[in-house]
Order: structure tokens, then C-alpha cells, then sequence
């Protein structure tokens, strides 16, 4: 007979490429709307369960949602709980204030210069949007270097986060990934896609430049800040692909990003946890590169461009995180259905551990008796 | 799409929204009716916010150009933040009444909006 296990041995034991007791979950987080949806449904967090959601300091920040993370637990461990068991979740660390390049009217901008905005959107909804690059000259991006002080990280940013890990392993046995914008992200939005491409045709010196700025300047700090308070397993954030392919070829991803993903990969390595890569999109170009840095497990991985039967039959190294199509599957499918994509995703990719099914990417606007469905089949499914 | 907010409206309105949606705002604000007013004097943004019965309402006020219009308008409370102050978090707020650069009116202007991005 299988021995349960912890969530925290469940998802360590896959990502050292061995066979848990049971298929593990993953749920990235959700934003205003699904917490809109969520709240309004007959699943929505109740006064008891908040009477001690509260006593546990457990956060309601959108767009990670662990106040109902928390509630698909089992009613040992939440009475209300609606048992359909998440195993892991996500928190992003990022506290410093934005800032202007100069006095006048400009936007502010965050620390990697990106524009973001939040929102109320007609319905009453709030939502953040992404509205563009602020670093659109080199004069721009050097004024940005000028403002460093300003964009290095300080503990604040890490402040709370061993204790938020720790009350979610020990009163919900839900582990708590956490991590950072890793360097492609931090770079396109900050300087946009176009700026990207401009440079490494006409001065790709400039732009390592840049790229070396952002990591000595907040990156690597705020990597190390996060692995001194001794995260068990990390998760940085980093889309590199399209629908259809990389948004940016192959050859620059190696020759400007990969250093320095490396780089994050091995500090975390180094203080003996494990990292976790979130990317979006066609990621089959890179793959084995990903194999190469020892990544231990890559995050989201859309089916319709991803050929993921290939992957874990060809780079079992790689933990395969999340899967679950949430921009049509979860949104348009009946419960039974999801279901039953759950049974034959399970049969498909976890048969010998390495996979750990959820939503590719945050919930947005899905039918909440949806996402209650895909974690019970989850866990239907998933005994080994 | 024509937002209904943006900007610093926008970011107290999520906040308090998150504490409705969550059915929060009672335990938060029991028994207040407290109108306060934010008014981010560099931007010239002013807005009311209103907390009452476990709801808000947050309105612009965009007639106000000055600290002194703030006085001929009925409210319990204000605060003028420059907007760099507010971007920072509440212990900049703090900071900056202390330091003379964020003007309140009634102490209970601070409580209100602590309680509601003090956490953020």
C-alpha cells in the first residue's frame, strides 16, 4: 500500500523525476473576476471558513487567491472545504513603489520598466493592465540605469514570505512556489519587442548592457533575498512563446536570455531547492535547452502548441506543470468533460510521476463548478 | 472600453472591492459613514470614497484644482498626497504628514485608508 504523502514530498518527489503516492496539483492563482465568480457561487468562502482562514493570517490578495486556494482543501483541514485538493500554488515577489525617470508628466514605471496600470473595468471589475514600455530611447534606458538605487529590491520585498509558506504547508499542506519576473520578461516590457529586435541587429552590445544591468541591479538580488529565507521550491516567470512559436528566435533567446536563466537556475540549485520555469506559448525550440540548465519542472505548457507526450517520453528530466487548456477546455466544457480530459491527460502524461496538471495560466472567467471539477478528477485520477 | 476608473481611484476602488467581494468590508469598517477625500495634488486627481452599510461608492471630483476648493466640499475627512508619497504605501503617508508634505484633515482619515491598503 502506498504511504500518503505530503504535498511538499508529493511535488518534491516528481520534480526528482520518482513516482509519488498520487498525481499532484497546481493552480497558478486567479484574478478579479474569477474571485468575483468564485464569491458568487454556492463554493464561495463562508464565514467559518474565513472565522479561520483569518486565525491563519491566510492572504485574499487577487491575483493569488490563497484565501480560496485554501478552500478546495479537505474538510480535515477546512471544514467548509470543498475537497478537490490543491497541492501548490504561486506568490510573485515584487514591493518596490514605481518610479519616474524625470519630473515631468510621464508615467511611472516599475522596476523593470514596464507601464501597468490598474483598472475598473465597465462591469465594476477591477483588472491590471499591461499598458506598454516606458523604455523606448536609449536616452530612456539610460536614464533608467541612472535610477538605480531606486530599483534595488530591499527585504521588504521578501517580508512575510518564509511565514506565508509555512502556514500554508503546515495547516493546509499546500506548498507555496515563489519567484520572480526572470530576464526575457523584465527586458520586452520594459523596452518592448520592437526595441528588442531593433537592437540586436544594430547594437547588441547596448542591449547586453541592459540585460546585465537588470540582473545585477535587481534580479540576482532579489533571488537572493527570496533564497535566504528558504523557499523550498521556486517559480519565476518568463513567457517566451507565442501560439505559434518563440517571440523571439532561437538563436537570440540563446545568445541573450539563456545565460542568464541559467544563472537564476543555478543560485536556486545552489541553496538546494528546486526551480520551476513559467512559460507560456510554442516552447518545443527551447526545450531542450531547459534539459540542458537542469530546470527541474517547466509551468503551463497550452496543449494545442506544445507536443507534450513528446516531451515527457523524450526529456524526462523535465517535470511537465499545469496543461490543462484553460482558454477553451475550462471555459466551455461541461464538468464531465473536463473530467474525463483530466482521466486521459493523466493516462497520457503521468503515468511514471512528472506531471503535475492545473490550468496553463491564471483563472480569468471560468465557470467555478469547472475548476472544482478538474482538482477532484485530479485527484479521482491520480492514484499510483 | 471606457474605464469607469484609473489610476489612484482605480487602485483604492480595487481594494475596497476585493473587501466587498470577499463580504469583508463590515468586519473592516463596522458602523462607519465616513466620507473621505483623496486628493493627489501634483496629478490633480481628487476623488470621495464612501463606506457605509458593508458597500462604497467612490466618486471623481474633478472641479478640484486646489487644497483650499477642499474645504467647500462636505466630507468628514481628506488627504492631499503628492503621488509619489502614495505609490510608496501608507508608512510613506505617514512619514509624510509627519514631514508636512501630506495634509490631513481628522485623524480618522489616516484609519480609514490604512485600513484599506495597509496591507497591500
Amino acid at each position: 500500500m502506498t504511504v500518503k504523502m505530503s504535498a511538499l514530498d508529493r511535488v518534491l518527489t516528481v520534480l526528482d523525476g520518482k513516482v509519488p503516492d498520487r498525481v499532484p496539483s497546481f493552480c497558478l492563482g486567479g484574478d478579479y473576476e474569477f474571485v468575483e465568480r468564485f464569491m458568487k457561487s454556492s463554493y464561495a468562502l463562508t464565514k467559518e471558513d474565513m472565522q479561520q482562514i483569518d486565525s491563519d493570517k491566510v492572504s485574499y490578495n487577487v491575483p493569488f487567491i490563497h484565501s480560496i486556494i485554501a478552500k478546495f482543501s479537505p474538510h480535515e483541514i477546512l471544514k467548509g472545504g470543498l475537497d478537490a485538493k490543491i497541492d501548490m500554488c504561486w506568490q510573485f515577489v515584487n514591493r518596490n513603489p514605481p518610479i519616474k525617470l524625470d519630473d515631468s508628466e510621464s508615467d511611472y514605471l516599475y522596476q523593470n520598466g514596464m507601464i501597468l496600470k490598474t483598472i475598473i473595468r465597465e462591469n465594476g471589475i477591477p483588472h491590471l493592465w499591461y499598458a506598454g514600455p516606458s523604455l523606448k530611447t536609449k536616452q530612456d534606458i539610460q536614464s533608467y540605469w541612472e535610477k538605480a538605487k531606486y530599483l534595488e529590491p530591499t527585504e521588504l520585498c521578501v517580508k512575510n514570505f518564509a511565514r506565508t509558506r509555512e502556514t500554508f504547508r503546515d495547516k493546509y499542506d499546500i506548498i507555496v512556489s515563489q519567484g520572480e519576473n526572470g530576464p526575457f520578461e523584465n527586458l520586452v516590457l520594459g523596452i518592448g519587442l520592437a526595441n528588442f529586435a531593433r537592437y540586436v541587429r544594430k547594437d547588441p552590445e547596448f542591449l547586453k548592457q541592459h540585460i546585465k544591468f537588470q540582473w545585477e541591479t535587481f534580479e540576482e538580488p532579489t533571488l537572493k533575498l527570496l533564497m535566504e529565507t528558504k523557499p523550498e521550491i521556486v517559480m519565476c516567470g518568463d513567457d517566451y512563446g507565442f501560439n505559434s512559436g518563440l517571440q523571439i528566435s532561437a538563436k537570440d533567446w540563446r545568445v541573450f536570455i539563456k545565460p542568464i536563466l541559467k544563472e537564476y537556475v543555478d543560485i536556486v540549485h545552489d541553496y538546494g531547492s528546486k526551480f520551476i520555469l513559467h512559460s507560456c506559448g510554442d516552447l518545443h525550440e527551447i526545450f531542450p535547452d531547459f534539459v540542458e540548465i537542469e530546470i527541474d519542472g517547466i509551468q503551463s505548457l497550452q496543449q494545442n502548441c506544445n507536443p507534450l507526450k513528446m516531451y515527457r517520453e523524450k526529456y524526462p528530466e523535465i517535470s511537465l506543470i499545469g496543461t490543462i487548456d484553460d482558454s477553451e477546455m475550462l471555459k466551455y466544457k461541461s464538468p464531465y468533460e473536463i473530467d474525463q480530459v483530466i482521466k486521459e491527460s493523466i493516462r497520457l502524461l503521468g503515468k511514471k510521476g512528472g506531471f503535475i496538471p492545473g490550468p496553463t495560466n491564471f483563472l480569468l472567467d471560468h465557470p467555478p463548478e469547472n475548476i472544482v471539477a478538474l482538482f477532484k478528477a485530479i485527484q479521482k485520477y491520480g492514484k499510483y | 472600453m471606457c474605464p469607469l476608473y484609473t489610476d489612484y481611484a482605480a487602485i483604492i476602488y480595487s481594494e475596497l472591492w476585493t473587501m466587498k467581494t470577499y463580504k469583508r468590508l463590515n468586519k473592516y469598517f463596522p458602523n462607519t459613514s465616513f466620507v473621505l477625500i483623496i486628493f493627489i495634488n501634483d496629478t490633480l486627481e481628487a476623488f470621495s470614497i464612501l463606506i457605509k452599510n458593508g458597500d462604497f461608492e467612490i466618486k471623481k471630483l474633478e472641479f478640484v484644482k486646489d487644497i483650499q476648493s477642499l474645504d467647500r466640499i462636505e466630507c468628514n475627512g481628506y488627504l492631499v498626497i503628492p503621488s509619489d508619497i502614495f505609490l510608496k504605501g501608507i508608512e510613506a503617508i505617514k512619514l509624510g504628514i509627519s514631514q508636512n508634505k501630506v495634509i490631513m484633515k481628522n485623524e480618522e482619515s489616516l484609519e480609514i485608508l490604512s485600513k484599506i491598503i495597509g496591507d497591500t
